[in-house]
């Protein structure tokens, strides 16, 4: 019988691996489950790792769909700011020193007035565009949360 | 399924835990085996932490899923766990190279020297021998005055894998191959926890 023995190399203990363990992808979830029991094997640590990547990779697809739709929303909105009239930069100028003079005193008042002394009309001009397009997007994703 | 944010989280457990038992074959293969509650691959990695890393590398995308080469979702996942047990090996091997002292040039001849996919380098051929040794004298000390157990051998080297027909060929009840295949897997691991390759 020692026969049966000899020869023994790597191909005939890949197919007694194969026979002692049979194919997983042909037992049942019971079996599986069995199988872990025996070997005594936890796979719950391990499996809380999945769940976390689980969770990254819905809020990675959550962002991307919210990039999408700002992406697709992009034009509309720079299409408003085109149409929409701004105010003339005097009279706005004219308003903030008012806003400024109304919340501001002393050293404070002074500083706010010298920058806004300073800064140019095309400064203001972007401020205000700025100002028009965080106002869109706000509407959007209140929409969004509505 | 080929949409992988469409598997629900139920599905992507059950697959964790198939890959476990399959990278647990794996390891078993290679004469990784816990004892004593140690995890068995190198560096106290377990199988389950093996299925956990090949599942993360499919949901964060580092493993895109090739539907025309593995037409199988699970043959594909069980691909990625076949990908990082070689990578385990052969970062054992170089760790166990490292260990060794450098008798050898550092020339380009020997630098060279590349191994063809999917072939053991001559240090896992070692290795590997030496769990072949070990099996093969596991079944010498435990088996051989049992008739099953010789009959399933000599089964399997002439390609007969199922336990159905094994039991045709050799003449006997199926449950007696069913019991022999017990008997080898709790003789062949209980002897292979004794036997620690060094990583």
């Amino acid at each position: 019988m020692t026969k049966s023995f000899e020869h023994f190399d790597s191909d005939l203990c890949d197919k007694l691996f194969d026979f002692i363990y049979p194919d997983v992808s042909s037992m049942t979830d019971k079996e599986v489950e069995a199988e872990l029991h025996r070997l005594k094997i936890d796979i719950r640590p391990a499996w809380d790792k999945v769940q976390m990547a689980l969770e990254h990779s819905k809020e990675a697809e959550r962002a991307r769909k919210d990039l999408e739709s700002a992406k697709k929303k992009r034009p509309s909105t720079l299409a408003k700011l085109k149409s929409h009239k701004l105010p003339s930069i005097p009279i706005i100028r004219e308003e903030m020193q008012k806003w400024i003079e109304d919340h501001f005193a002393g050293s404070e008042k002074a500083a706010y007035c010298r920058k806004l002394e300073g800064a140019s009309d095309e400064d203001l001009k972007t401020l205000l565009e700025d100002l028009f397009l965080l106002e869109e997007f706000s509407k959007d994703s209140n929409d969004v949360e509505a | 399924m080929t949409d992988i944010s469409e598997i629900t989280e139920d599905e992507w457990r059950q697959y964790q835990k198939r890959l476990t038992l399959h990278a647990r074959n794996k390891f078993f293969r290679l004469g990784w085996v816990s004892k004593h509650g140690c995890k068995a691959g190198p560096q106290g990695v377990g199988p389950e932490d093996v299925a956990s890393e090949a599942i993360i590398k499919v949901i964060e995308g580092k493993r895109k899923y090739n539907k025309e080469a593995y037409p199988d979702f699970k043959m594909f996942l069980r691909s990625v766990v076949d990908s990082i047990v070689s990578n385990m090996l052969n970062l054992a091997e170089r760790k166990k190279l490292h260990r060794l002292p450098n008798v050898g040039s550092d020339s380009d001849e020997t630098r060279t020297f590349e191994l063809e996919d999917n072939q053991l380098s001559p240090l896992n051929n070692l290795m590997n021998k030496e769990v072949v040794d070990e099996v093969n004298a596991v079944l010498m000390t435990a088996f051989s005055t049992d008739n099953i157990v010789c009959g399933i051998l000599e089964c399997l080297r002439a390609g007969i894998m199922k336990p159905s027909e094994m039991a045709e060929y050799l003449e006997v009840n199926i449950k007696d191959v069913n019991n022999a295949q017990k008997r080898l897997r709790r003789v062949i691991e209980t002897k292979l926890q004794d036997f620690r390759l060094e990583y």
